[in-house]
């Protein structure tokens, strides 16, 4: 740890011993949760749906999820292209012929623009693509969306590259 | 013609305080003026000393940072700051000019770090009638483990604290006004963006909001009263308002268009906040309950976003904006109806929070290699690293400011 702050700011006097430390102050998962959440819906607990009780997307999860394509926008937009249509419709059939598998559809912005309003923008685009397969007959309560905003788009790419992070993933879970 | 006068004013301050041998000591309390451009900002010379070494360099590195001082090593100055450190925690500060002695003071505090930023930030009101931000405590985010997780700092990095280990993803920390908690994003529990409580004594960790879709963008009202939110459970990412303690929770708005950023006015009657309802993010207002909302009228870009208004001037608020391939940070003036550019380049300034004096912001500068967090003086434009190159990606920062 100390290496990684070797020569971080120019000191010319030995560095305060403090300056090195971070102190981890919280490790891991802990069992210092509410499962309820704090925040009381209250008026609006007909609009503001909890999470299921058992939705749950833990990485290894989505590392063994079978990735079934992605689809792609345009910049800042969130409506679905008629080029990736025939493929939502395939994934419509797919999900009707295995009723035990669902889908995860997952919203991603490139690295320009702010973080939340990509958090937003890729809920958005998640939930463009989970409308348009309930219009072609997929029950909505199968299709979970995450967005991940920018959190992992790439940062030392060309315009082009950063084009492919205008993107909702879609990944097929067996139930 | 404002540009010449200013300019003239500040020659003449110039020539006044060189003629006179003593500088005046600001009393307490007095208007700060307003943020306007390099061309009236006042700039003092200072030598700083002390009988310690770490003494000196906290006081170096935090004066640096200080849009308002020149630090000179030797010659004529128009301030003498010297910091004594005496017994246990104790700080002595001494103002002088020209050889006389306009000021001792002693400060106290957890530790002599703590007392000297007390001290500091009195030379501050005391010489530039501005209250001093040296004794802030800041929330970040960091991928210094690989993973995005929260930290927690004095503003100098003396004692950063890595307070999450997720290994997930953390963003957008807000502090407790009073210290006393912080709520975060993060996707460690299920895989889902939800909103987490940390008390800061106990370590304690709730679940603040997990609704489906994002729960987001927790911003504390200046009382600490009250959260407002994003929250897109209802299908579309909209904004809320609940109690600090999660109760009461109104939805403040109902659009076609997504919002974000929620920033509160000084007061606490108003938020501040990104929609792109007319197509494009630009920044809206709104009173805290519900009622109002308008479009402010920024002028300055088709992409702006992160409004965060001014605590001490409710006349401004600071924001982000696309300019030319790049984002900046821009200030609005609603007295004016227009913006100023108070960024710019090498790269991205995104994320600007205003600490305590209402004259300067801590952003983040962005490059596709990499982030860190910067102090920026919004009146002379200097920017100033401020977050060590250790920690990797230092972004999304919230500060609070801990004095009186």
């Amino acid at each position: 740890m100390v290496a990684a702050f070797a020569g971080c700011r120019q000191k010319p006097e030995p560095p305060d011993p403090g300056f090195t430390r971070v102190d981890s102050e919280m490790g891991g998962r802990r069992g210092d949760f509410v499962n309820d959440s704090m925040v009381d819906a209250g008026q609006y607990g007909s609009t503001l749906q909890p999470r299921d009780s058992d939705a749950s997307l833990s990485d290894s999860m989505l590392e063994n999820a079978d990735v079934y394509g992605a689809v792609y926008f345009d910049f800042d937009k969130s409506y679905v292209r008629p080029a990736d249509q025939p493929m939502l419709e395939e994934v419509a059939s797919y999900l009707s012929s295995n009723p035990n598998e669902r889908l995860v559809v997952e919203g991603h912005c490139d690295w320009r623009g702010t973080t939340e309003y990509n958090m937003a923008l890729g809920d958005r685009r998640a939930d463009a693509v989970k409308q348009y397969l309930v219009t072609l007959g997929v029950d909505g309560s199968r299709i979970e969306t995450v967005s991940k905003g920018d959190l992992e788009a790439q940062t030392n790419v060309s315009d082009s590259q950063a084009a492919q992070d205008r993107r909702a993933d879609l990944l097929v879970l067996e139930q | 013609m404002r540009l010449k006068r200013d300019v003239f004013g500040c020659v003449m301050g110039l020539i006044l305080l060189a003629l006179v041998s003593v500088p005046q000591l600001h009393a307490q309390g007095q208007n700060i003026g307003d943020v306007r451009g390099k061309v009236d900002a006042k700039v003092l010379t200072v030598k700083l000393a002390s009988n310690d070494g770490a003494v000196l360099d906290w006081v170096r590195q935090a004066f640096a940072l200080h849009g308002g001082y020149q630090v000179k090593s030797d010659g004529r100055t128009q301030f003498d700051f010297r910091f004594e450190r005496g017994q246990g925690s104790q700080i002595t500060l001494i103002v002088g000019s020209g050889g006389k002695e306009l000021l001792r003071q002693d400060f106290t505090g957890s530790s002599w770090a703590d007392a000297l930023a007390q001290a500091a930030d009195y030379a501050v009101r005391r010489t530039l009638d501005l209250p001093g931000f040296f004794n802030s405590q800041i929330a970040f985010v960091s991928q210094r483990t690989g993973d995005r997780e929260v930290y927690t700092s004095d503003l100098l990095f003396r004692q950063p604290r890595q307070l999450t280990s997720d290994g997930s993803e953390c963003l957008v920390p807000d502090l407790a006004p009073d210290n006393s908690a912080l709520l975060y994003t993060s996707y460690h529990r299920n895989g889902f963006p939800d909103i987490y409580r940390i008390n800061l004594q106990t370590k304690e960790r709730k679940v603040f909001a997990s609704f489906r879709g994002i729960n987001t963008g927790p911003a504390y009202s200046p009382s600490g009263r009250q959260v407002a939110m994003v929250l897109s459970g209802s299908g579309n990412s909209e904004l809320y308002v609940a109690n600090a303690d999660g109760k009461n929770l109104e939805r403040i708005t109902s659009t076609r268009g997504l919002e974000a950023d929620p920033s509160w006015s000084p007061d606490g009657n108003r938020i501040v906040y990104t929609s792109d309802e007319a197509g494009s993010p630009q920044i809206y207002v709104i009173n805290a309950n519900g009622r109002g909302a308008r479009r402010v009228p920024t002028n300055i870009s088709g992409n702006c976003s992160e409004p965060t208004w001014n605590p001490v001037d409710a006349d401004k608020i600071a924001l982000t904006a696309a300019a030319g391939g790049e984002f900046e940070v821009a200030v609005f003036s609603f007295s004016e109806g227009k913006s100023t550019w108070v960024t710019r380049g090498p790269g991205d300034a995104v994320h600007p929070i205003w600490l305590n004096d209402g004259r300067h912001l801590i952003y983040t500068q962005r490059t596709k290699q990499s982030a860190r967090l910067m102090v920026l003086d919004t009146a002379t434009g200097n920017s100033t690293p401020l977050s060590p190159s250790g920690f990797t990606d230092a972004e999304m920062a919230d500060v609070i400011y801990l004095g009186k």
